[in-house]
Order: C-alpha cells, then sequence, then structure tokens
C-alpha cells in the first residue's frame, strides 16, 4: 500500500510535480540543478529505487556525453577559449552550458523515477476520474488491453512458427505476407474476445445509470499543508530567481560570478521546496524508528 | 410465485436453419441449485441469456418469460443488472479493468452504489472468497482459476438473487473445478442464492445440485430432482446422456445384476455413494481380483532423448523444468499430467522447439542431432496448443486445412472423416469447442508429422467429442505416428495413453504404463477406479468394468 509521499491526496502531488518541472526549467542554473538532483537522488533511495537509479544514471551517459561534447564543439559562444580544436577555439562558457544541460536531462530522468512511483496510472486515474470519467474509464481499460494484445501477439509468433508461418525467417515479401497473416490473426481473435467482454460489461450494468466511483480522496491536514507550503516556497522561490535576474538571459547568468541577495533568498526557497517529499518520508522513517 | 417462469419458448438466430430453442418450458423456485446438462449446441447457453435481460440474444422468438411475476423485459435494467448475474466461459475475457479490486468494483460503479455502501460490500464479500491477499493484484498475474473466482465475487458484489453460470469449468484444471464446486455450495446453502449451472462435466457438480435438467437440440428432455431425473433415464433404457453422468451413476446405469429393490434415494452420485453401491452387489458382479486383462504395449524404437534439460522463463525466474530426463518412444501415447504450473506445457513446447532449455539436450532418433532446424521441425511435428484462438489464422475452416495440408486432395477426405464438411465455410471462431479441437487435429495431421503434441486437448468439450478426440488419436498411432498430450483429465487419460508421466517440481516424479500408473495413486487416477479399487484393482475406465460384465 502507500507509503510516505505516496500518501499525499494525488492532485497535490501531481501539482508538486508540475511545479517541480517548471521551476527547473526556468532556473536553468548549474547550481540550482545540482541540488536538485542530489535531493531526487535521494528521494528515489527513500522510496526503495536504488536500482533504477543505477540504471538510469547508466543510461543517461551517452546521451549526456553526446550533448556536452556537440555543444563544446558547435557553440563557440564566449570570452574564455580553453584550447583549440583543428583552429576552432573551445570555449569554457559552451563547455559549461553544455554540462547545464546534460545535467538538466540526468535531474529530468532521476525525477521521474519517484514521479513514477507516487503517481501510479492508477492514482493518476483517480485524480482525472471526476474530471474525465469517460476518458479515465477508456484509458484504465486500455491499461489492461493493452499488454494482453502484446501476450496474444507473442502467442501467435510462437505457435505459428511451427505451422510455416515465420516473421523471423525468409525473403523479405515472405516476411511481409507472414506478418501480416499475424496481425489479421490477431485482430479477429482481440475482437471475438472484446466481444465476450463487452457481454459482460454489459451483464454487469454498465451503461444502465450514471456511475459512481469507488475511491474518494479527501484533503487531510497534511494535504493542506504541502499544499500552502509548496506554493509558498515554490512561488516565491520563481518570483525572488525572476527579479534576482536583472534581465538577463539564463545563458548570461550561468556564467556571471556572484549573486544577487533575491537569488540567494531565490536558492533557499527552492531548497525548502525540494525538501518537501523527503520531509515527509524521513518524518515516516523517523516516528518507525522513535516507535521500535 | 416462482422467481423465473419460462412459458413455451422458441428461439430461432438470424439466418440459422434450426431453432436454438424448442418450445422450451421451466419454473425456477428460489433457492434451488439447478444444474443443466447436454451436448454442445443443445441450447444450454442459449436458454441461460434468456433468463438474464442484459444478455438476451437478437433473433426471432416465441412465448414468454417472466422474473418475479412481470415479463422480463418490462423489468427495470438496473434491477436485472443487479438482482441476475451471470458467469461465462472464458475467464480472461470476462475482465475489463486492470487491478482486482478495480475489477471487483466494477460492477457496483455502474450501478451507480455510493461509495460507503460499496466499501461495506467488498469488505463483506472479499473475506468470503478469501482474496485478501491478492486484492491489489494486476489482472494479468493472476492464475485462471483466480480470475473465474473474480469474475465471480464481482458479480456477487451486486447482491444477486440468482446467478447463472455458462460452463464456468470449462477452461479451468480439476482442483480448482473442486474449489469452485465447493464455493458454488456455499453461496447456495448459506446465502441462499438461486444457482443455475450449465456443465458438460458432473462428476463434482452433480452432487450439490438440487435440480438437473438434460437439454438436446433445443427441448428439455429431462427435468427434475437429480435422482428423479436420473430415474426417468433408466426407466427409459436412454443411454445416450450417460456420459455426462457421474461415474458412479454411469456405473449403476449400466449394471445389469441390479437389487430388485433399490430406491430413488440410493442412486449413487458420489464416489463414497458409488463405492457403497458396488460393495453391496450381488456376487458375479464383483469380479475376484485382478480379473482384468492387463494389454501389454510393445515399445518401439526410442524417439526423443531429453536429458538433463532445465528451462527458467527469465534469469531471477525460478526453474520450471530442472534437470528433466524422459526418454519417448516411437508408436507410444504418453500422456503428460501434473498439477499447475508443473511445466507440462512448458515441456511441450521444448519437445516442439517453441522455447529453447538453457541446460540439457533434447536427441532426435536416427539423426543423433541435438537441434533441428524450424523446416525440419515443420514436417516432424504437429503441435496443437492449449488456446486454439492462436492456431486458427484463416478466416474459414476449409482455407485453414488447405494452408496446413501437405497434400490438397486429403483435405476432402479428412474433412469426412472429422465430420467437418457443414461447417467448411464457417469462421473457425464460430465452431463449437469439439468442432474447433477436431479442426485443429485435422490440420495437425494433414502436415503428416511424426510427431503430435497435444496440448489440453479436451479442456471444454463435451464427452461425446471426447469420444472422438480419443478415436482420433487411435487412429493416428495406428499409422505409426508417436503422441505426447498433455491433459488434467484422469478419464480421457486412462482411455488414451501406454505410458503415463507424472511432473512435479520441474522434473519427472513417476512414469509408467498407463494402468500401473492409475492403480498407484490416490487422487491422480480415475473415479471409477476409486469406487472399484478395493475389488477390481486393475480396473482403471468404465469399459473395464463393462468388459467385466460383458456388456458393450
Amino acid at each position: 500500500m502507500s507509503r510516505g509521499f505516496s500518501t499525499v491526496h494525488p492532485t497535490v502531488c501531481f501539482l508538486y510535480y508540475l511545479l517541480l518541472f517548471a521551476l527547473l526549467m526556468l532556473a536553468f542554473h548549474p547550481v540550482i540543478l545540482f541540488i536538485a538532483f542530489i535531493s531526487g537522488v535521494w528521494l528515489a533511495a527513500l522510496q526503495g529505487q536504488g536500482g533504477s537509479i543505477r540504471g538510469t544514471l547508466r543510461f543517461c551517459l551517452l546521451p549526456s556525453g553526446i550533448v556536452i561534447v556537440v555543444h563544446s564543439v558547435f557553440f563557440n559562444v564566449g570570452s574564455t577559449p580553453l584550447f583549440a580544436i583543428g583552429g576552432k577555439p573551445i570555449m569554457l562558457e559552451a563547455i559549461t552550458y553544455g554540462i547545464t544541460m546534460s545535467l538538466a536531462l540526468i535531474v529530468l530522468f532521476v525525477w521521474f523515477l519517484s514521479y513514477n512511483q507516487t503517481m501510479t496510472a492508477e492514482r493518476f486515474l483517480c485524480m482525472a476520474a471526476p474530471l474525465l470519467p469517460q476518458v479515465a474509464l477508456v484509458t484504465m481499460i486500455s491499461l489492461r488491453f493493452v499488454p494482453l494484445l502484446k501476450e496474444r501477439l507473442h502467442q501467435l509468433v510462437l505457435i505459428q512458427k511451427l505451422r510455416g508461418l515465420d516473421v523471423y525467417d525468409g525473403s523479405m515479401v515472405k516476411r511481409a505476407k507472414a506478418g501480416a497473416q499475424l496481425l489479421h490473426a490477431l485482430f479477429s481473435w482481440s475482437l471475438q474476445e472484446a466481444l465476450e467482454t463487452a457481454d459482460s460489461m454489459k451483464a454487469r450494468g454498465y451503461g444502465v445509470t450514471k456511475r459512481s466511483t469507488y475511491i474518494s480522496w479527501s484533503m487531510t491536514r497534511q494535504d493542506w499543508l504541502v499544499l500552502v507550503y509548496m506554493i509558498v516556497t515554490g512561488g516565491g522561490g520563481a518570483w525572488c530567481w525572476l527579479i534576482g535576474g536583472h534581465g538577463q538571459t539564463a545563458y548570461e547568468r550561468m556564467i556571471r560570478v556572484g549573486w544577487t541577495i533575491a537569488e540567494w533568498g531565490s536558492i533557499v526557497l527552492l531548497v525548502l521546496f525540494l525538501c518537501i517529499p523527503l520531509v515527509i518520508e524521513l518524518k515516516e522513517r523517523w516516528q518507525w524508528h522513535c516507535w521500535k | 410465485m416462482a422467481l423465473l417462469e419460462i412459458n413455451d419458448v422458441s428461439f430461432v438466430y438470424p439466418d440459422a436453419e434450426r431453432p436454438a430453442l424448442l418450445g422450451v418450458s421451466a419454473v425456477v423456485e428460489e433457492g434451488e441449485f439447478i444444474v443443466l446438462g447436454g451436448p454442445s449446441g443443445s441450447g444450454k447457453s442459449t436458454l441461460l441469456r434468456h433468463m438474464k435481460k442484459q444478455l438476451l440474444p437478437a433473433g426471432r422468438r416465441q412465448g414468454t418469460i417472466t422474473y418475479d411475476g412481470v415479463a422480463l423485459d418490462e423489468q427495470p435494467d438496473a434491477r436485472m443488472a443487479q438482482e441476475v448475474g451471470i458467469v461465462l466461459q472464458n475467464p480472461e475475457s470476462q475482465i475489463v479493468m486492470d487491478t482486482v479490486w478495480h475489477e471487483l468494483v466494477f460492477a457496483m460503479e455502474n450501478i451507480g452504489i455510493h461509495p460507503e455502501d460499496m466499501h461495506r460490500r467488498v469488505a463483506d464479500i472479499v473475506p468470503f472468497f478469501g482474496m485478501e491477499t491478492w486484492l491489489y493484484q494486476p489482472v494479468r498475474q493472476l492464475s485462471g482459476g483466480q480470475k473465474q473466482w473474480l469474475n465471480l465475487a464481482s458479480v456477487m458484489l451486486l447482491h444477486p438473487r440468482v446467478l447463472l453460470l455458462d460452463e464456468p469449468f470449462a477452461q479451468l484444471d480439476p482442483v480448482t473445478v473442486r474449489a469452485f464446486v465447493q464455493l458454488l455450495q456455499h453461496i447456495h446453502q448459506e446465502l441462499g442464492i438461486t444457482i443455475i449451472v450449465s456443465e458438460h462435466r458432473l462428476e463434482e457438480l452433480l452432487p450439490c445440485a438440487t435440480r438437473l435438467m438434460i437439454m438436446d437440440c433445443g427441448s428439455v428432455i429431462y427435468d427434475g430432482p437429480v435422482r428423479d431425473s436420473i430415474c426417468k433415464m433408466k426407466a427409459k433404457e436412454d443411454k445416450s446422456f450417460l456420459p455426462y453422468l457421474p461415474s458412479a451413476t454411469q456405473l449403476y446405469l449400466a449394471c445389469p445384476y441390479q437389487v430388485d429393490d433399490i430406491s430413488t434415494e440410493s442412486i449413487p452420485l458420489t464416489v463414497q455413494e458409488g463405492k457403497k453401491w458396488f460393495a453391496a452387489l450381488p456376487a458375479p458382479a464383483l469380479p475376484e481380483k485382478n480379473k482384468v486383462p492387463i494389454r501389454s504395449e510393445e515399445a518401439g524404437e526410442p524417439l526423443i532423448w531429453c536429458e538433463n534439460i532445465s528451462f527458467r522463463y527469465g534469469k531471477d525466474a525460478p526453474d520450471v523444468l530442472h534437470r528433466l530426463s524422459i526418454t519417448v518412444y516411437q508408436g507410444e501415447c504418453l500422456v503428460i499430467m501434473g498439477g499447475n504450473g508443473a511445466g507440462k506445457s512448458t515441456f511441450l513446447q521444448c519437445i516442439a522447439g517453441l522455447v529453447i532449455p538453457q541446460r540439457g539436450t533434447i536427441k532426435w532418433q536416427g539423426q543423433q542431432r541435438t537441434s533441428l532446424s524450424m523446416k525440419e521441425r515443420q514436417g516432424l511435428i504437429g503441435y496443437v496448443p492449449q488456446n486454439l484462438f492462436s492456431y486458427f489464422i484463416y478466416d474459414t475452416v476449409e482455407q485453414e486445412l488447405c494452408h496446413a495440408a501437405v497434400d490438397g486432395s486429403l483435405v476432402e477426405e479428412m474433412m469426412v472423416r472429422f465430420g467437418l464438411r457443414e461447417v467448411k465455410g464457417m469462421h473457425p471462431y464460430d465452431c463449437s469447442g469439439g468442432q474447433q479441437q477436431k479442426i485443429a487435429l485435422a490440420c495437425a495431421l494433414l502436415a503428416r508429422p511424426k510427431l503430435l503434441l497435444l496440448d489440453e486437448p479436451t479442456k471444454g468439450i463435451d464427452p461425446k467429442a471426447k469420444q472422438d478426440v480419443i478415436q482420433i488419436i487411435r487412429t493416428a498411432r495406428e499409422e505409426g505416428m508417436t503422441v505426447i498430450l498433455v491433459t488434467h483429465d484422469t478419464e480421457f487419460a486412462a482411455q488414451s495413453a501406454t505410458r503415463c508421466a507424472m511432473l512435479f517440481d520441474g522434473g519427472v516424479a513417476a512414469i509408467a504404463p498407463s494402468r500401473v500408473f492409475f492403480t498407484g495413486q490416490l487422487f491422480y487416477t480415475t473415479a471409477v477406479n476409486r469406487i472399484v479399487r478395493q475389488h477390481v484393482p486393475d480396473a482403471v475406465t468404465i469399459k473395464d468394468i463393462y468388459a467385466y460384465w460383458s456388456i458393450k
């Protein structure tokens, strides 16, 4: 069942992640991204995703490397040349920008780990159901249908190999023909079962009246607290960051030395914002520890 | 007042030549447990669908159906959806949602039941069904039996007065069927719900029922309290429905040495009652020990050697097959039995080359080779899977057969032999379960394989079709084919096997000639053997006893 940050009302959780991703895009700065990276990894680890973090980082290694190299070589804007490749100067600023971009990529992936853990498809649909009941229902049905379709296709490919229909063997034409035949069979099979599903839905009163929903979330005291706290810290952080920038672009800010007071305030508020799920997770652990 | 009244109902499906129901009348009282028997296509499903407003089939209909005194089509939809629940044959296709709890509440949400009431009902029904531990699992992780369990629970949450079940056990294994029958009995006795079940095999079900209806060609042939219906059969000397009854009852009805003053009450339905009745038979009916001759089958040359094969589906998954060794001989019919998840189907797929074992070798006779190409396998092996929807790929039966045939001129002959002429223009899906099995077998045989691999060929088919399958296997063996089949059906295994093997925990736990195999087991043996084993330990099938009594 749900624990830690997952106990928070799904709408509040969803708004939190929405605000978080918006803030990261707005404050495109290596320091902020680095803090977000640390807290994201910590949260994912607390939510029991140690294995996935390693997988994600390994997955990100190549794309972020490419981003850094491409950016350093092809964008020679800046004033601090480090060295030259083939007569072309490589700027410190370009490298910094490349690193920031790849860092943003990694941070996005890391936070998505905890997003998936917190906002499961089921919780997302529970949130969406009162707003868009039909869409939510169709989405839930397809959640079951897609894996079923994959399993059926797998069965067909396996069984039909022995009957001479092989999509992995023979000439291109023969393989294409076999593929078409298999898809045709998959279609008939799924249609046949869908007819039975329709019967079973009808038999259980689908469409006789307006549907009700089993799960109804209500906002608890903690949910309101989280909501207010995140609007204050997140919104405040964004505001401070905007007024502290003197109208400079993200690129100009990145290479500027020294920060304004508003920017310092923004960093503090953003750290507080990033800590919300961590605090909830850690609080639960602490309570458990004391209880023992 | 009767709960359901069906008054002289006749029904013809659109484009059908003969009626699916012909002057059917039945009165269902509250609290009955009715078993509906009869061959496929006799109108059982059509009759059940006539009791459920939402599933009334389209077509020409005569006669009246009333529920609780009011005509069925005038009853409000919401009431009929709740008070009459139906569970269909295929466990998989009835499920709409992705997780167990969501599927459970789907029906209640449709009716618009208040969340508070829904919570109460779930808390009430889930423990009754013992589903607490898998409430939050995704549906795809459930076994077939659990899926059917879930379908029943979802219907029960609507608090129905009548429960209709259309061949609910056809896709389940015998252990699950037993649990399911017990559950139905609880629902009937403790909750007082009226139950109507249609089924081919009544071995477990009939002892719980209060009333037996037998249908044929759209009409109700027998109807009445279970033992009265059987009595009528005996009075009429009607043997056509014998194979639908439990083994004990079959023996009773066929026995030429009847005690005269037998009352209706003493007709045996269960193994226990059968044992008692058999022991009380007069002397000539009881053979001296071991009088049934053992037919010895000569073993041919070895065809396949499996040596220490191990197989698992994933890196961290447990071994499905673990160091399994077995030799298959030419011309034999080897039956593989075992519980759910014992690796039976996986073993067949290993032999067919559809999955490759991670360790061990499978050697083929003559070639002394461990790997065959897919082309060679196609000529050598005929494989019929459990789910025939993955086997059929064409739109008509005839195309299906022509695609499979090595020699196209044999198709016509095969259709005549298997009685498939009248369905040749139909889509394979529209044929009955028995016909589908015959089409698949015909396809496999038309490829002229040396080895026939059959996975659960008797699943969901009626006793007549089962006899046909047994005959087809016998003929194939006479033509020199080797057969390996996987089944849960002990009666079927005893009639077709020369050797039986029991898989357990990934390996072969026992392997012996069929008769020796069945007489050594308590559970994995036929009901007939359990009934007569004290007197005739070697008798396994009804035919063995018939042979002793010298009747056909």
